[in-house]
């Protein structure tokens, strides 16, 4: 709990050097980080440098008085909380704190209990906020997913259908078309799995242990293969003989899943073949497994390789990320202490296929050592 | 033999590509004259082309270059180009028509709906 409050940061502004000393030590008591300024530009000086959840600062103070500085201070950092503190109070500047967005004012000489609890308050105040702007944010991602992504599968499922209804197709059009669209219904339904890992992933703290890579190959080949029945898949990959483990969590199925999803489904052909192999990869003394999926799709321009694993970021008025797939994929591999990236199948033309490289870490071989003695 | 109407198709996913491109060319009358999965590919592509495509079926949201990106760059190059939109971003479509697109189609529209736009918007 200590340890917490440490990275609970204060700022105090006072031009009353004795008060500032006090002030700090009662604070530093309770755990909390706490910096000071004597005036008001200095204060703003040190808010462009650092973020500070709580803002302490003195009412009347020569150059810059502490509505100003906590004013701007919440222009540096929306979540900062701003407390007046004075000697002089009035209900002019209370007014005119509170109208600025100050959360509090404390009285000078003030009892060190109510100070504790201001403080403790403004930090509540501080935390809710952050977390009604993630919340936020994930209900846009939310909503922006349902509204672009569904409804561009649910063009494949009302194109197929539709024609469905018009007289002249063979029985084999009818059956493709109906093929067609199941397997855009196992899309959708694939990407609303997504975004529930998407948001498992984000409550679940991560519990890594050793697992048998071998067996989640196996077992992301054959989901693959039983979504995609519409196209002829062929996916190469021979188990070694030692077991391979890797450390990671149950979610790992997913990375693969989604890198042979996505080959699947940008290759243009019906005959889809993809190879699969695995090898040791060291980087920075760590020990890792290196997965390489191998496929003959439409590839990734350069310009895209890097954006293909992002999604959806507030405030880019044109998104240039596509699905969230991919998105998972970074994610779950950056969570194992891993990496993602794609390359060319044959280096300079793109267009000849991709190869998507996971690295991600192997158990520590802590076994060993216990295993001599 | 009269000549066919060419359409080029541009959007990023190959599920969408292969189904307009299946309703497109049950009528004799139109041809896919190529596809593209992103605004840069679309562009180049457009360049190189001897004979322009009639129309030019554009999404918004692509990886590398966006749907409006994309549509401005092309009619820069060519003032006659007649691009019609279809996606499932609906918050660009008056942008989309300030800049010169004969119109917007939301995704999911039926393929009706789409055949007529293009029957109009050739004839």
């Amino acid at each position: 709990m200590k340890e917490k409050e440490k990275e609970k940061k204060i700022l105090i502004v006072d031009d009353e050097l004795a008060f500032l000393v006090t002030t700090k030590a009662i604070l530093e008591e309770e755990g909390y980080e706490v910096t000071t300024a004597e005036d008001g530009f200095k204060a703003l000086d040190i808010l462009k440098e650092q973020h500070f959840d709580v803002v302490l600062a003195d009412l009347k103070m020569p150059g810059k008085d502490g509505i100003d500085v906590l004013e701007e201070a919440k222009k540096i950092n929306p979540y900062t909380i701003g407390i007046i503190i004075t000697g002089y109070p009035s209900l002019d500047t209370a007014i005119e704190a509170m109208q600025k967005g100050c959360y509090g004012y404390i009285l000078k000489p003030y009892h060190v209990e109510d100070l504790k609890q201001i403080i403790k308050r403004g930090f509540e105040k501080s935390r809710l906020e952050q977390e009604v702007f993630v919340l936020k944010e994930r209900a846009e991602f939310y909503n922006d997913l349902m509204a672009h992504d569904i409804n561009n599968i649910n063009q494949i499922i009302m194109g197929y259908l539709g024609a469905l209804s018009d007289s002249g197709l063979s029985e084999q059009e009818q059956k493709s078309c109906v093929e067609k669209a199941l397997s855009a219904v196992k899309r959708s339904a694939k990407l609303i799995e997504n975004v529930r890992k998407l948001r498992q992933i984000q409550e679940i703290e991560p519990e890594q242990k050793a697992i048998d890579l071998t067996d989640i190959l196996k077992e992301s080949i054959d989901t693959v293969k039983a979504d995609h029945k519409d196209k002829e898949v062929e996916i190469n990959y021979i188990p070694p003989e030692e077991k391979q483990y890797i450390l990671a969590d149950s979610f790992a199925n997913d990375i693969f899943v989604n890198i042979l999803d996505n080959a699947i489904k940008f290759t243009p052909s019906t005959k889809v073949e993809i190879g699969i192999g695995v090898e040791d990869y060291a980087k920075k003394g760590k020990e890792f497994y290196e997965i390489s999926v191998e496929d003959r799709g439409r590839g990734v321009p350069d310009e895209a390789k890097e954006a293909i694993f992002k999604r959806f970021h507030k405030g880019h008025k044109y998104m240039k990320g596509s699905g969230i797939g991919l998105y998972l994929v970074r994610t779950l591999v950056s969570r194992y202490g891993g990496e993602v990236w794609v390359e060319d199948r044959i280096e300079g033309d793109h267009t000849q296929g991709s190869i998507f490289n996971v690295i991600i870490p192997k158990p520590n071989p802590k076994g060993r050592d216990n295993a001599r003695n | 033999m009269p000549e066919t109407k060419t359409i080029f198709l541009v959007d990023d996913d190959p599920d969408i590509l292969v189904l307009y491109r299946i309703m497109i060319e049950r009528n004799n009358e139109y041809t896919v004259l190529d596809v593209a999965t992103n605004g840069q590919e679309a562009i180049e592509k457009y360049k190189k082309f001897n004979k322009k495509p009639d129309l030019i079926i554009m999404d918004h949201r692509m990886p590398v270059k966006n749907g409006i990106e994309t549509a401005i760059e092309i009619l820069e190059l060519d003032g006659n180009a007649r691009i019609l939109f279809v996606s499932a971003d609906v918050s660009v479509r008056e942008e989309a028509l300030e800049i010169g697109a004969i119109d917007f189609l939301e995704k999911p529209s039926s393929m009706n709906v789409l055949l007529d736009e293009i029957e109009k918007a050739l004839h």
